[in-house]
């Protein structure tokens, strides 16, 4: 039997070539029926596309998490599909997260706006999600932060500042919903996805350097890399598993 | 030993009481004239500024599920705003010679606590904004530092909260948990210019219980 058979998995941000993508195809795979969500709904058409030509069950909604009441009626249509939900994955950030700026150049209202996607999507999408987490009785929650939220950002102060307090409300959750049997974790993910492939056009050298600095020599993929850890993360295996912030960076970072 | 002058820059029940403990006078931080009210207040000169930026909402233990829009964009979004646009303000005022700058939030924030997900939310922000600013702005002669303050000393409010407990039968180890006169010291440290290599750095003043990784 597969790790996740009979699970029913909620990915955000699942429609371009990175960690959504990947997190949804790998969940999948280990047999979890998938609803893939994405702004716009011909991009996850195309990732749930992909599920289902593998044999996988996929439903393809369009989502945007700063509208909260959108966020419900999603996780509303997600449960009367497949009649539970056991996995919520918030990997969904603002188009434009990862653009470097001077932090007197990152106006409130562009704080603002970003934080309705990070971190109000964030919060919509765990309250909704919390009564169908806890009737399973072995929920899984998984945020995507950043080493830029743990080391701080000189490139993106504001992106930081969020990727932060994603890891903030990570530890306060598990605290709140280990009773219940839900683990909440965040992963700092090192690997290729549409923020990066943007960030690295406009700034030619870095991927060398950071491939350079990492271990392994190479950034992750979205689904080998990244999704094997959320596949494992969401399965029985890490049931003793939360409050983390699980670094999958080829060993970037081993500071703590 | 010389009285350091701090000032605090702040928002919230916390930023007040510390604002009395530490007799130092206090900005809101939500003023549309932030810059020249710094700059007023700094006009004698000022050894340190305290940050503190923490609304009641947050203060208060409340399941997750019970949550209303308002409560998160009061307890996480705003203080992140406003700790942004403080930022704004003093790197436009201080075009040389900047005086350092410690933020300041609980110490259970670190752990998270259970229905304390604004506060353990906003902090680590916070946390995480002073870190990025002190990469961008350090060259500038900015110094910032984060100081976990005790849980009961920041925010008396929480003397019911379900902290997370400690696995160690004596978790202090001290003996005692900071009081205000430790955290005066510590200040007075952060404010000797013999500190400035310290930066960016988060500091617990919690009695020795957390000792992070």
């Amino acid at each position: 039997m597969s790790l996740l058979e009979g699970k029913v998995a909620f990915v955000t941000g699942a429609g371009g070539t990175g960690i959504g993508r990947g997190s949804s195809l790998a969940l999948a795979a280990a047999g979890a029926s998938v609803v893939v969500t994405a702004r716009r709904i011909e991009a996850a058409q195309k990732t749930a596309d992909a599920i289902t030509a593998e044999g996988g069950t996929a439903l393809a909604l369009a989502l945007d998490v700063s509208d909260r009441a959108a966020v419900e009626k999603a996780i509303a249509a997600a449960v009367d599909r497949f009649g539970r939900l056991d996995i919520l994955i918030q990997n969904a950030v603002h188009g434009g997260s990862s653009m470097s700026q001077a932090i007197e150049e990152q106006s409130v209202d562009l704080m603002r706006e970003h934080g309705a996607v990070s971190l109000d999507g964030a919060f919509y999408l765990a309250r909704a999600a919390f009564p169908h987490l806890k009737a399973g009785g072995e929920g899984r929650m998984v945020f995507f932060t950043s080493l830029r939220g743990i080391k701080g950002s000189g490139a993106n102060p504001v992106y930081a500042a969020q990727k932060g307090a994603i890891r903030g409300l990570t530890k306060s959750l598990a605290r709140e919903w280990g009773r219940h049997g839900i683990t909440v974790n965040a992963l700092a993910p090192a690997s290729m996805s549409d923020a990066t492939l943007v960030y690295f056009e406009a700034h030619p050298g870095v991927r060398e350097m950071i491939e350079a600095s990492v271990p392994m020599r190479r950034m992750g993929d979205g689904r080998a890399d990244i999704g094997g850890v959320i596949v494992a993360l969401c399965s029985p295996l890490c049931g003793y598993m939360t409050g983390q912030t699980l670094f999958v960076d080829g060993g970037g970072y081993t500071a703590l | 030993m010389e009285r350091t002058n701090i000032l605090l820059l702040g928002i919230g029940a916390p930023a007040a009481r510390l604002a009395d403990a530490l007799d130092a006078p206090l900005i809101d931080i939500g003023r549309d004239d932030l810059k020249d009210a710094i700059a007023e207040a700094t006009r004698g000169g000022v050894d340190l500024i305290l940050f503190v930026a923490c609304l009641d909402v947050a203060l208060h233990p409340q399941a997750f599920e019970s949550l209303g829009d308002e409560a998160w964009r009061e307890g996480v979004d705003r203080p992140l705003e406003l700790m942004l646009s403080t930022l704004h303000a003093l790197s436009a005022l201080y075009l040389s010679d900047p005086p350092p700058v410690a933020f300041a939030g609980p110490s259970m924030a670190l752990s998270g606590g259970d229905g304390l997900a604004l506060l353990s939310a906003v902090a680590e922000g916070q946390r995480a904004l002073m870190k990025s600013a002190s990469r961008q702005l350090g060259k500038r002669g900015f110094r910032f530092t984060w100081i976990a303050i005790d849980t009961f000393l920041f925010a008396p409010e929480l003397a019911s909260a379900d902290l997370p407990k400690s696995q160690d039968p004596d978790p202090l180890a001290t003996g005692a948990p900071a009081d205000v006169s430790q955290l005066a010291a510590l200040l007075s440290l952060l404010a000797d210019p013999r500190a400035k290599g310290l930066i960016g750095q988060s500091l617990a003043l919690d009695g020795g219980e957390l000792m992070l990784p």
